[in-house]
């Protein structure tokens, strides 16, 4: 059995706010494999940033409450020193986000902020720093990667500072990357070719992903498994052909009833999903998604659903399964 | 086609670039939109796509006169936009409206909803009386699906959608013929984002609209348009029918836009073959000559580089800038 | 026609956040920060000091009783006699008026001419900005104790002129900070919108604009009434502010100066008057300061569920 990389079990986050305790991240578990690529869905609300967040403990502490566990390779994120989490960021997990720009420094060059994980995790002196630093920009694809060494921030192009990113990310060899809606601001084209990246560089060095994003396109190009968020809990976890197949949990169905279909024949009115989704701070006490469930009955409001079939590969928060939802 | 309602001929937005010395000089021009032509029928939707910097939401606000244009004419109606006086613009304002992106940018913080939507009514003077005036502001609000009781509540009080519905309230209270949409969905999570697409064709059939909507996201502005127009740097590279951008578009640019969006399917994905571009786009300051695209088109050819592609026509109203579709070739 | 409710589009909802107006919302977080309510609690006392003063004084400030002269603070005189016998605490009371009318109306006269002229200068552009910034430009060029004594020099003492010298010595920067504010609200997607409806500018500019220029504006205008007021102490104490007999307490320092051996009192108490109302006005500047940053409000209140 493959061995895994990351082993979340329990996680939940919580802030403290002038209108209540925000509930934004109730008992997260999930497992990223070696090599896999795992991708979180969810909207606004759903906790999907905050839970990646909370793993390099990248959440100032308090407002924030994080609980549970989050097993890297046997040793637990959440407990760990500032040194020790210090020696695993950047190095044998690497973030990337969604707006380059706010990543990277803009008074300082590419090449210096590259050099900078390289020197402090790895140890290299310079001269290796920099030539491995124009390494890793030729591995993502920039060209004259030893020119573009000097050039700062400004001058790249949105696609171009992402790959930087992604550069940096990768420069001490990690274990996993986590990319936080990594794509979401760039043009569909440059996110296809970002994508085409991170898919050759999984598999040239055996990284293990987990891809957090709203898009269920770009999930469906890139994951191997799936994790359905909704206000703050977990809604449906599956391999990625039986999520998109299958699509067991009412709000997994109803979201991707609701996305327009290109195609010849289609109806011109979207299935739209009703009401808006959950405040964190104002969280109702049964299932997150029963006010806007098309199926919900009155249990689904009081009690919150448990995980079916917790062992199997495939997993579903609802009080019903699907023969008694959809006949 | 329905007649016309917008005829854009050859629509030209230029913004000088001066330099940073002591003495500023032009040294040159972004050109944002560099020759566009475009009619929108009465009742139409017309989608219009492209990626950042290609000019799209600048023709949308130079349509409406928003910006002011560097080149050619849009007619509205028959009449010439662009020689308008300004009271007589003001006056066609009431015709024609807009919707923004950004729902948390777009109305003033300060005003309540009722004002926000209520002040096209004070500027065009629509009302005869204030109670009147509320009244319409209900019945606006009523058709967005928000409560009138929410009239005296301020902006930061709503999520993305309720906020995105405010604007389109304002944008239907002087009655317009019509609305610009400048990427209304793109700010809203994905469970809204089909609310308010119905929510706009609805309008469109209730009120006989016609829009001209602008997207990044292709299936979204294929899921809505009648026509779609695909703009590059500055020019159209195809225009459509929703049923021929399905069938596959012709223009090297078009197909590998559509060839890059990604389709909730996973066989799909794993099956598709992707067109992938090289490079980045270039910049507006300086397209390359003839066909801007020719520097990531895998089919350029010679008279690519010496000269620009006029549209051709490919019957049923699509038209593509290729050379590729010259009957001359 | 109610093509929303009735196809199916549905309810939007409720609103996602409390009811609460951006002023009351202001105030709450202002009342959050201590420094700012001990503040606006000696500002309050103040206030009730310059309304008050005559009705409560012990004595009058012009009680001269030279029998008692130079007696330190004791029951019957809390801050002591100076000079001429009279009580310091009446007189420093008193002086409280004349600072903060002072302060008031030059910050007042400040925003009547600062604020029109950033609104043109913002929103105009073009050679009247030009004209009328290189004019606030000078004027902030001069130091603003020698730019008020030269307008002094020219008008005369006394109270009115010294409104106006500090007013034309504050005006610049209201200018520049409204220019600033509008200059960015000009590009702001809202006025936009308005424009595509068909605005006017000057609906635009006093519907859109200026509503929303207030915030920095409040802010300098209560860091500006602290300046105001020490630049008030700084022309009485020269003796070019409000003449005597009135009280003021920077000619109260001054003429405090030559007693300070013996009857140091004379100059402490209004010195203290000065410093504690100045650091009253910074404390509830600041605190207006944190409150209407944008940045400062949380996220979670200003965007609803995210």
């Amino acid at each position: 059995m493959t061995e895994q990389v990351l082993s979340v079990d329990d996680l939940t986050v919580s802030f403290g706010t002038r209108l209540g305790r925000a509930r934004v991240v109730n008992g997260f578990s999930y497992d990223v494999a070696e090599g896999e690529t795992v991708a979180i869905v969810g909207e606004s609300g759903s906790g999907k940033s905050v839970s990646s967040l909370a793993l390099l403990q990248l959440l100032p502490v308090p407002p924030a409450r994080v609980e549970g566990k989050a097993l890297f390779r046997g040793d637990d994120l959440l407990t760990m020193s500032d040194a020790e989490i210090r020696r695993i960021r950047g190095n044998r997990i690497a973030m990337i986000f969604q707006d380059p720009m706010t990543s990277l420094n803009p008074v300082r060059t590419i090449g210096y902020q590259l050099i900078e994980p390289l020197a402090m995790h790895m140890g290299l002196d310079d001269r290796a720093a920099r030539a491995r630093a124009a390494e890793l920009l030729e591995i993502v694809g920039i060209p004259s990667p030893g020119d573009r060494l000097d050039d700062y921030p400004h001058q790249f192009s949105g696609g171009m500072r992402q790959r930087v990113m992604i550069a940096m990310g990768i420069a001490c060899n990690p274990d996993l990357l986590i990319a936080d809606e990594a794509t979401t601001a760039l043009d569909v084209t440059t996110q296809a070719q970002i994508l085409e990246e991170i898919s050759r560089l999984q598999e040239y060095m055996g990284l293990a992903v987990i891809w957090i994003t709203h898009d269920l396109g770009v999930v469906a190009g890139i994951a191997d498994r799936v994790v359905v968020l909704y206000g703050g809990s977990i809604m449906e976890e599956a391999p990625i052909d039986d999520l998109f197949a299958q699509r067991l949990h009412p709000y997994t169905r109803a979201l991707l009833a609701s996305l327009p279909k290109p195609g010849l024949d289609r109806p011109r009115r979207l299935e739209a999903i009703p009401g808006l989704p959950p405040n964190p701070v104002r969280l109702p006490p049964g299932c997150p998604f029963a006010p806007r469930c098309t199926h919900a009955v009155e249990r689904c409001f009081s009690e919150k659903p448990e995980l079916r079939n917790p062992e199997s590969s495939h997993r579903v928060a609802c009080h019903f399964d699907a023969g008694e939802l959809y006949g | 086609m329905a007649e016309p309602l917008v005829e854009i001929t050859n629509l030209q937005v230029h913004f000088p670039v001066f330099s940073n010395g002591v003495v500023r000089r032009r040294v040159g021009n972004v050109r944002a939109v560099d020759g566009v032509s475009l009619t929108i029928g009465r009742g139409e939707t017309v989608g219009l796509v492209g990626e950042s910097g290609c000019g799209k939401t600048t023709t949308g606000l130079a349509i409406l006169r928003l910006i002011e244009p560097t080149g050619g004419t849009v007619r509205f109606d028959g009449v010439d936009v662009g020689t308008l006086r300004k009271d007589e613009l003001r006056r066609l304002r009431r015709r024609m409206a807009m919707i923004f992106q950004d729902p948390y940018a777009s109305l003033d913080p300060r005003m309540s909803i009722g004002d926000i939507i209520a002040e096209p009514l004070r500027i065009h003077g629509l009302s005869d009386s204030a109670s009147e005036r509320t009244r319409r502001v209900a019945d606006l609000l009523d058709m967005v699906g928000l409560s009138p009781d929410y009239r005296d509540r301020f902006p930061h009080e709503f999520s993305g959608g309720q906020r995105q519905r405010v604007g389109i309230a304002r944008a239907l209270a002087t009655e317009p013929d019509f609305i610009v949409c400048d990427e209304p969905i793109a700010a809203l999570d994905v469970s809204i984002q089909a609310q308010v697409m119905n929510l706009l064709e609805d309008l469109q059939e209730e009120l006989g609209l016609t829009y001209l909507f602008i997207a990044h996201d292709l299936s979204a502005v294929q899921h809505l348009s009648d026509r779609v127009a695909v703009m590059y740097l500055g020019r159209l590279a195809e225009v459509a029918e929703r049923r021929r951008v399905s069938e596959g578009l012709k223009h090297p640019y078009a197909e590998s836009l559509l060839s890059a969006v990604p389709i909730p399917d996973p066989v799909v994905e794993r099956t598709r073959i992707r067109i992938l571009l090289e490079g980045d786009v270039p910049s507006p300051l300086n397209p390359p000559s003839g066909c801007r695209f020719r520097t990531r088109c895998r089919y350029a050819i010679d008279r690519c580089a010496s000269e620009e592609p006029e549209l051709q026509r490919l019957g049923d109203g699509h038209v593509v800038a290729c050379h590729l579709y010259d009957p001359e070739e | 026609m109610t093509p929303g409710i009735d196809q199916g589009v549905g309810d939007a909802g409720e609103p996602i956040a409390e009811h609460r107006s951006r002023a009351r919302a202001t105030v709450d977080t202002v009342l959050r920060n201590r420094l700012a309510v001990a503040g606006l609690i000696v500002l309050a006392l103040l206030v009730l000091a310059a309304i008050l003063g005559p009705t409560i004084a012990p004595y009058d400030i012009n009680d001269i009783n030279v029998a008692d002269r130079l007696t330190g603070p004791s029951t019957a005189h809390w801050f002591g006699t100076d000079e001429l016998g009279r009580d310091v605490f009446s007189r420093v009371l008193i002086g409280a008026r004349v600072s903060l009318l002072v302060g008031f109306i030059a910050v007042g006269i400040a925003l009547i001419v600062g604020v029109p002229i950033g609104l043109v200068s913002g929103f105009y552009g073009g050679a009247a900005d030009s004209w009328l910034m290189r004019m606030m430009d000078i004027l902030f060029a001069l130091p603003a104790i020698l730019l008020a004594i030269a307008i002094l020099a020219v008008l005369g003492p006394g109270i009115v002129n010294a409104m106006i010298a500090i007013g034309i010595v504050y005006t610049p920067i209201f200018a520049r900070i409204t220019r600033g504010s509008v200059l960015t609200i000009k590009e702001s997607v809202f006025v936009r919108a308005a424009r595509s409806l068909g605005a006017t500018d000057g609906r635009i500019l006093r519907t859109h604009i200026l509503p929303n220029v207030t915030a920095p504006i409040t802010v300098q205008a209560s860091l500006s009434l602290a300046f105001a007021i020490l630049a008030e102490a700084a022309l009485s104490f020269l003796g070019l502010g409000v003449q005597p007999p009135a009280p003021a307490w920077g000619r109260m320092l001054s003429e405090g100066r030559g007693f300070f051996e013996q009857a140091p009192w004379m100059a402490i108490f209004p010195g203290v008057a000065i410093v504690i109302t100045v650091m009253a006005f910074n404390f509830v500047g600041d605190g207006l300061r944190d409150a209407l940053d944008p940045q400062q409000r949380s996220v979670i209140e200003s965007r609803g569920a995210e």
